[in-house]
Parts: structure tokens; sequence; C-alpha cells
């Protein structure tokens, strides 16, 4: 249930924001959901990963039908010498997610190193 | 350890914004770029997208309605010129604004502040002609005429209105691909974009070649290799037709004076352009038309690109109602027709480009010997900005005669070069634009002829017609008297004024016809004149395009727009007409490979049509080049490896058909023994045997082999029309090349109401990522054209108007 909630949350935000900031403002909604909301690192990674790779590429897929994969094609070909706006908007997904995942992870260590530091303040080292 | 974790964490997510937000190599910021909010995926333009719209800009006094049609092409409907060329400015951008960028870039030497290093010498070119010296004296004189002045002016704060609307995400695609921002547009841009346009048509030049001929073969030989007029000639005015008597004579020089200069050698190729930048257009007036309407056709031949050259447009104001072919950057239109009058134009070809050798006192080139004192030269710094380096300054002096473009330091620095100045009429200040706007304006022959005054660079031939019938001709531009036949062939000598250029023919006394006899005009780059006309000229003419369509017009009645498509999708070779049968009937048979006979048997039925789907036009011209090679390379490479000029496929043959043994003085042919015979044997064997390596599995034809490809303005193939599947060549009507042909092909029936039909191989947007980005291309291909819609303002209803978009005062 939680991973649903941030992998919405960072979507929604990560969508809303994209209208008015620049692109990286994804890893900073990225980083501010996961610091609020807590997981364990692997699984903070992944949900932010997931959520920005399913809402850039659906975002780059849906812009590619509507404009009949004129541009997709083209821009594959150009960048991966072959005509396949499928693969493109899959390379899309994957540069937004690696960035918001990586953010995500930040604030889950950030996070967990917090509690650690509150529960035991002599620290884990 | 969850620390330290964090910290990796944290540093591996800085660095990936870090890397996807910046630039690496020619991979643009992938962060913004791949976003699909902000990057590319954001210039895919729906196919479905509803272009109307309300607008509230400041620039526009009155409401201005622009309809759009199924091929996007914008019908201005405004108040008053001004508030036409605003939104003109406006929606050319709109659809335009990288193309108008770097066109312009290109024109004045300003691509490697986005490009980079590797087009630094570009840039030094298009400075040391003077291009924006030369543009910036144009624009005082545009300026200081109220008429040009004011729709320069709203054309500028049209482009910068739509301009000042854009984000990154709105950008034009290549500004995020190239990772740069458009900056303002000037009125000083549209006056380079009218000089890349002379560059173009009037920049190439084969002084520095001619010279070199002259030092190694003498006068007589070069005359002989390059004559001023071919022996089958089909000018532009017809025949017999009287000239007024001129009223400037030059007081001539002795052709020796001219040779005298030439003790050096040049060792670099001069500056080039595609001599085959040349068009057709015709006019047939109501006798010979089936409607008893005169027909106005024009094709001009141009690099093609996408996005294209052109930009549609219909602009209409109480004063004026014209369609036409624009040039994004430019306002008005370029060729067209209004409700009273049609134009088209072609390049007269005319040398109007000469180089003068020039003796500095030293290489500060600060003093010059000029009629016998030293003379102070102005010196020119040009900065050159290069995208990741350090700028580059250049030093460029200017003479009388104009801008040293070539010293020791360009375009190397390997020999001791000459300093060579460059007098160009382009540098002539002049008003092109106005001719455009009155020729918009026009309503009869009189303000045609009075819009035409204007004209001097590049010059062109204006075909004309009326709803009133009549048709007509006029070769136009500022043509300098030359002193005589060969003045300007060759590097003059630049430290006497006696070899400035004193006049220019009269405007009355350019080359023009009215409603000739023959009922007809025609032009397709040939000679203007035959030798009655009282004016030295030269220029790089070409003949076989024009041969075919005078027959093909003064042959036919009843002609009928159906009929001015055929002419201009005609593919029969004129020159391998007159070729071909010479070949064949000196080629000795006996011993040929089975292979040869074959494609021997296939050119003798060959109907010199040069479709695509035939290999014939490959053959023959494998075989016609082998041939060129045989009979002039001797003469043009000689041990010094200078630069020689090429004589003409056209002088070649009809030198052949006048004497086939063809003694050359000096060199060669002759004298190295081998008869014709022996030449054309050798030359088919060489290229059948080419022709069948590359022919391995019997599938070749020209349209593979040779095929269009109309790049992408950034050379980038990915955003660019590869292999067409095309016909022609140079020498066909529908002068299509590998990257060249037929840039707008316009057929105007002055009836009542107007038909007119046009297509050029491109579409109207400039965005790749348009639906109409590239849609005109394969029905381009297919020689097929579109109606087009010369709306009125009782139209607004009509199932052709796609999409609207009315611009409104923002105050109101």
């Amino acid at each position: 249930m939680r991973s649903i909630l941030v992998f919405l949350l960072i979507g929604i935000l990560s969508y809303i924001t994209g209208l008015y900031y620049p692109w990286w403002s994804l890893a900073v909604v990225a980083f501010v959901v996961s610091l609020i909301i807590r997981q364990k690192p692997v699984a903070s990674f992944f949900t932010a990963f997931i959520s920005l790779f399913v809402l850039w590429s659906s975002l780059a897929l849906f812009r590619d039908m509507a404009n009949d994969h004129i541009l997709g094609n083209r821009m594959s070909e150009l960048f991966l010498q072959v005509k396949s706006p499928v693969l493109l908007a899959i390379i899309t997904g994957f540069i937004g997610a690696i960035v918001a995942g990586f953010a995500a992870l930040s604030a889950s260590f950030l996070r967990t190193k917090k509690r650690v530091n509150t529960q035991a303040p002599s620290g884990d080292v | 350890m969850r620390s330290k974790g964090f910290i990796i964490s944290l540093i591996i997510t800085i660095i990936l914004i870090v890397v996807l937000n910046n630039r690496w190599g020619q991979v643009p910021p992938a962060g913004k770029f791949f976003s699909p909010q902000l990057g590319f995926w954001q210039n895919a333009t729906p196919v479905n997208n509803n272009y109307s719209c309300k607008l509230k800009v400041k620039g526009v006094e009155r409401p201005v309605s622009v309809w759009f049609d199924a091929h996007l092409v914008p019908h201005i409907f405004a108040q008053d010129d001004r508030d036409a060329y605003y939104v003109q400015g406006y929606i050319t951008a709109r659809f335009r604004l990288w193309q108008m960028d770097l066109q312009v870039r290109a024109a004045g030497g300003d691509l490697s502040e986005v490009i980079g290093e590797k087009t630094l010498q570009y840039d030094r070119l298009q400075r040391r002609k003077g291009m924006v010296t030369d543009a910036e004296n144009s624009l005082a004189v545009m300026e200081a005429d109220s008429a040009t002045k004011a729709m320069m002016d709203a054309y500028t704060a049209g482009v910068n209105a739509y301009i000042a609307t854009l984000n990154y995400r709105k950008l034009p695609l290549e500004y995020k691909l190239l990772d740069y921002k458009p900056v303002k547009w000037t009125n000083l841009k549209t006056a380079l974009l009218l000089k890349y346009m002379s560059d173009m048509l009037t920049g190439g030049t084969s002084d520095m070649e001619n010279t070199n001929a002259l030092k190694l073969l003498g006068l007589q030989q070069f005359n002989q290799m390059f004559p001023d007029y071919p022996d089958s000639l089909y000018p532009i005015i017809p025949k017999g037709t009287p000239f007024y008597k001129p009223s400037v004579s030059p007081s001539s020089i002795p052709s020796d004076s001219l040779i005298a200069v030439n003790k050096e050698a040049v060792r670099f190729q001069s500056d080039k352009r595609d001599i085959d930048n040349g068009s057709n257009n015709w006019v047939v007036n109501g006798k010979k038309t089936r409607s008893g309407a005169p027909i106005l056709c024009n094709d001009p031949h141009l690099g093609l690109n996408l996005p294209s050259l052109w930009f549609e447009v219909q602009i209409h104001t109480p004063d004026m109602d014209v369609y036409g072919a624009s040039l994004p950057g430019a306002p008005g239109v370029i060729i067209g027709f209004n409700n009273y009058i049609a134009w088209g134009l072609t390049n007269a070809q005319r040398d109007v480009s000469d180089y003068y050798a020039i003796r500095f006192k030293d290489a500060s080139m600060k003093q010059y010997w000029y009629d016998s004192s030293w003379k102070n030269a102005a010196v020119k710094i040009e900065k050159i900005n290069i995208r990741g380096h350090k700028t580059f300054y250049d030093t460029v002096a200017y003479t009388v005669f104009g801008p040293v473009m070539y010293d020791p330091s360009f375009p190397d620095t390997l020999s001791d070069h000459q300093y060579l100045a460059l007098h160009w009429a382009a540098a002539d200040s002049s008003d092109e634009l106005k001719t455009m706007y009155l020729m918009n304006h026009a309503r009869n022959f009189d303000d045609y002829k009075n819009a035409l005054k204007y004209f001097e660079c590049p010059g062109q031939n204006f075909a004309y017609a009326d709803i009133s019938g009549n048709i007509a001709i006029w070769q136009q531009g500022k043509f300098p008297v030359r002193r005589s036949m060969d003045f300007g062939k060759f590097i003059l000598p630049g430290d006497d004024s006696l070899y400035l250029w004193h006049s220019s023919i009269p405007f009355l006394e350019n080359p023009h016809i009215l409603d000739p006899e023959q009922n007809f005009v025609y032009s397709a780059n040939q000679n203007p004149t035959d030798t009655t006309y009282p004016y030295f000229y030269h220029g790089e003419f070409i003949q076989f395009r024009a041969r075919r369509i005078y027959h093909f017009l003064n042959d036919r009645n009843n002609l009928t727009i159906e009929d001015m498509m055929k002419l201009q999708n005609d593919y029969y070779d004129g020159f391998a007409a007159e070729a071909l049968p010479i070949m064949l009937r000196h080629l000795d048979t006996a011993g040929l490979s089975r292979a040869s006979h074959q494609y021997l048997d296939s050119l003798r039925h060959w109907d010199l049509e040069v479709l695509p789907g035939t290999i014939k036009p490959l053959l023959f011209y494998s075989w016609w080049d082998s041939l060129y090679e045989n009979i002039w390379s001797d003469v043009l490479n000689d041990s010094l490896h200078l630069p020689m000029p090429r004589p003409t496929d056209n002088t070649t043959i009809e030198w052949l058909i006048r004497d086939t043994t063809m003694p050359l003085v000096n060199t060669g042919y002759a004298s190295r023994g081998g008869n014709l015979r022996s030449r054309v044997y050798d030359a088919f064997i060489k290229a059948m045997n080419a022709v069948q390596k590359l022919d391995s599995t019997g599938k070749l034809n020209w349209g593979i082999y040779r095929g269009t490809d109309i790049m992408h303005l950034a050379r980038i193939p990915a955003l660019s029309r590869m292999h067409l599947f095309t016909g022609g060549d140079r020498y066909t009507v529908s002068a299509i090349k590998k990257d060249h042909g037929p840039s707008w092909r316009m057929i105007v029936q002055m009836s009542n109401p107007i038909v007119a039909y046009g297509i050029y191989p491109g579409g109207q947007s400039g965005n790749p990522g348009s639906r109409y980005y590239d849609d005109f291309v394969d029905d381009w291909v297919r020689g097929k054209y579109y109606k087009l819609n010369f709306f009125s303002p009782d139209d607004s209803t009509s199932a052709e108007v796609k999409y609207k978009i009315i611009f409104v005062n923002k105050k109101e």
C-alpha cells in the first residue's frame, strides 16, 4: 500500500512540477516524497524508478501515438539508428527513472539514518 | 554505513542531474531534451492538431484573419499592408523560425557560433566576401525608402512577437537538438537573407581557373574552349529582334592588357556555386492557349533542403491580393501572382563578380598601389565566435574594388597567395525588396516595369503575364558595361582605375520583350540575346532546356494547364540527343563483350527520356563522362596541378559536331595520337565495365543510382528525405539532380477567375515532428500539383478553409 501511495505521489507531483519547473524537479519530488513516506532503500529506489519510468515513457508514448510516430521514428533513427519510437520512449522513461530512483534512494538513506540517530544516539557505525 | 549510503547516493543523483543537464559532444542535454513535458516529444505535433486560435498581440492595429487550407498555406486577410506584413512575419516564424535563423547565419558567416569549429572556414569565406558589409550598406538604402522600411519593420516586429512567446518547451526541435536559443530578428537579417540569394545565384566564379587556363593555353585556345555563344542558340530575346542603339559606349581596352597581369598562377579553387542554380520560366499568350488566357509557368532550380527554401502564402489587403512563394525571412511574395499579373523568375547567369590583383606595400595591408600612388585601405576586423573555442579574428582589407577576399592567410597558408579583391554586383547597395513590394501591388505592364527598376542583384529573368493578355520577359539586374568581351573573365589588374566598373547598362537597354510575334516568351538560363546585342556580357549559360522548351511551345497551339504540367515534368535529355548519335557512330563494336553488347543495344533503343526506372541514362552518362575525360584530360591536367576550368558539355559536343578531329592548338587530343574512334571505344569499355560492377544484380536504374536526397539544413539524415526515386538531370526541363532541382513548380492561368497550380518538395511546417513537414514530397516526385486556393474574403465558410487564427490588438 505504502509503495503504491509513493508511486502515485511521485508520479502525480512530478507531472505537475514538470509543467512549471526544470526537468530535474522530479528529483526533488522523489526525494521529498521518499523522505516523508519511509520505505526501505531498495523499495524506495524502485518505487520512484518505476513511477518516473511509467510517467515519462507513457507521456512519450501518448505524444508519439497522437503524432502518428512521425517524430518518434525520426528521433529514434537519429539516436538509435533504428526506427523504434517505443524503444525511444523506453529510453525516455529510463532517463527520468534513474534520476528519480537515486533521489529517492538518497532520501531513504537519510531517513533511515535520522531514525537511527534518534533511536540510537551513539550511532551504529 | 547508512550515512555513507546517503552521501554516495546523493552524489550519484547530483552527478546524474549535472550530466543529463549538459551537452556532451553532439548529444543535447538529455534530461530536458528527453523530458516528455519539455523536450523533443513536445515537438511531436498531434496529427489532428487544431491550429485555430485567437492571438492577442500588440503589433496589429485592427483584427487580422489567417486562414489555413489543407496544405497549411496561410491566407492573411488584413485591413492594411502593415498589419499584413506583421502577421506574415509572425506566421512565418511560427513555422520556420529555425530555418530563418540558420540561413541568415549561413549568409553572414555566423554558423560557428552554434555549430563549432568545423564551419569556421565557411564563416571566414562569407565574411571575406563582404556579406555583412554589403547587407549593411543595402539596408541603409532600403531603410531610406519609407515603403520598404515600413514593410521590413512590420515583418521584423511580427517575427520578434513570435520569438517572445517561446520558452524551452515551445522551441523548434533544432534549437533543442543543437542546444542554443533564438535571438531577435532584425531588418539587417532580412537584408542578409537577400544577399544570401545573391550569393547563391551570382556568387560563383571561375576567374581563378580561367586565369590559369589563359596562362597555359593562350587567349585563342581559351576562347575556343570557352566560347561566348553556342553554335546553336535559342536566346531569351528572339533572334532578329532589334536592340536599342547603346547609350553608353565603353572605351574599349585591348585584350592584351587583361592578359598582362596574369603573371601568377592561382593555386586554389575559386568559390563555386551550383551553376545549375538556374530555372525555367515561360509564358504563352491567349493565342496559343485553349482558354484564350495567358499561362505563366516557373520552376526555379535550387538546392533542395528541408525545411524548404519556400513558404507559400496569400496576402490580402485593400491594396493588394497576392499569392505565391515567399522566402522565410523576407516580407512579401517572391514568385507568384495577384489579381492582375503573374510573374516568375529564373537566374540570368551573367558574370557580375570580378577579382582584382592588389599590390600591397607590405603584409599589414594598410596601403596598396593604385593609380600611381599608395592608397590607404580600410581594414575591417571580423569577429567570429566559435562554440567551445576561442573567438577567431579575421582581418579583411577593403580597397576601391571591394574586400580583399583572398590573401596569404586565406583560403590557406600553404602557398603564398596573391591578394585578390572582389568586386561583386551584390556589394552595390540596392533595394530588391522594393521590387517585390511593387510587384506584389502591380496591376499592369507599367507597374511591372516600374518595379523592375529597383532590382540590381541577383540578375533575374522576370517573366510576366497579365489579365489583359499581355506577356513579357525582362532580364533585370545591374550589369556592368564591360570594356571587351573578355573583361572580367580573368583576374584583373588592381592598380589602375581603368579597370573599375565605370557604368552599368541602362535599365531600358537590358534585354526585354513585350508581346513578341511568336506568342510566347521563355528563359532557361541560356544566353539572353544573340550577338547583335550591343553590350558585352558573359556568364555560365546553359542551352539544352531552352531548346526543348522553345520547340515544345513553338510546335503547339491550344495549350492547356495540363500541357504545361507535362512540360515542367519533361524528362527528354536534349544533350544526350546530340551526343549519343555521335558516340554511337564512332564506336567500333568489334570485340565487345556480351554484356557490353547488351548495354549498347539498350542505349541504341533509348528514347532519351531520363526516367528513374531505366538504366539507360546511367549508361549514357558513364560513357559520356569517360569520353569527356579522354578528350580534355590532357589539356586540363597540366603538370603543375593548377585548378583549371572545364569546358561545357555543350561546347564539347558542338566542337565534335563541327569537326571530329578536333584539333587543339597546344596539347592533347590530336598530338597524342588516337582519333575520336579510339577515344570513344576506350571510354565505352571503361564505362561499361564500371557499370557492370555496380549492376551486379541487373536491377540497377537511374532512380536508385542517382535519385534525390532532400537533406535537412543541419545535414541530419534522419530529418531528411533520402533515396527519392527521381528521374531527370541537369539537361532535362525537369532538371532534378541528386540534391538540386525544381524547388517550386508554379503554373498560373490568367483567366477570370485566375487558375493556379503549384507544388514544392517540402511542406509548410519546418517542424520535423509535424505531418506538414514533408507532405508535398511524394507528390512532387510523382510530378503532381496542388490547386492553389486564391481565396477571396467571401470564402470564409469554404470547405477548403481548415483553420483560422485571428490576431487582435492586445488592448481590445
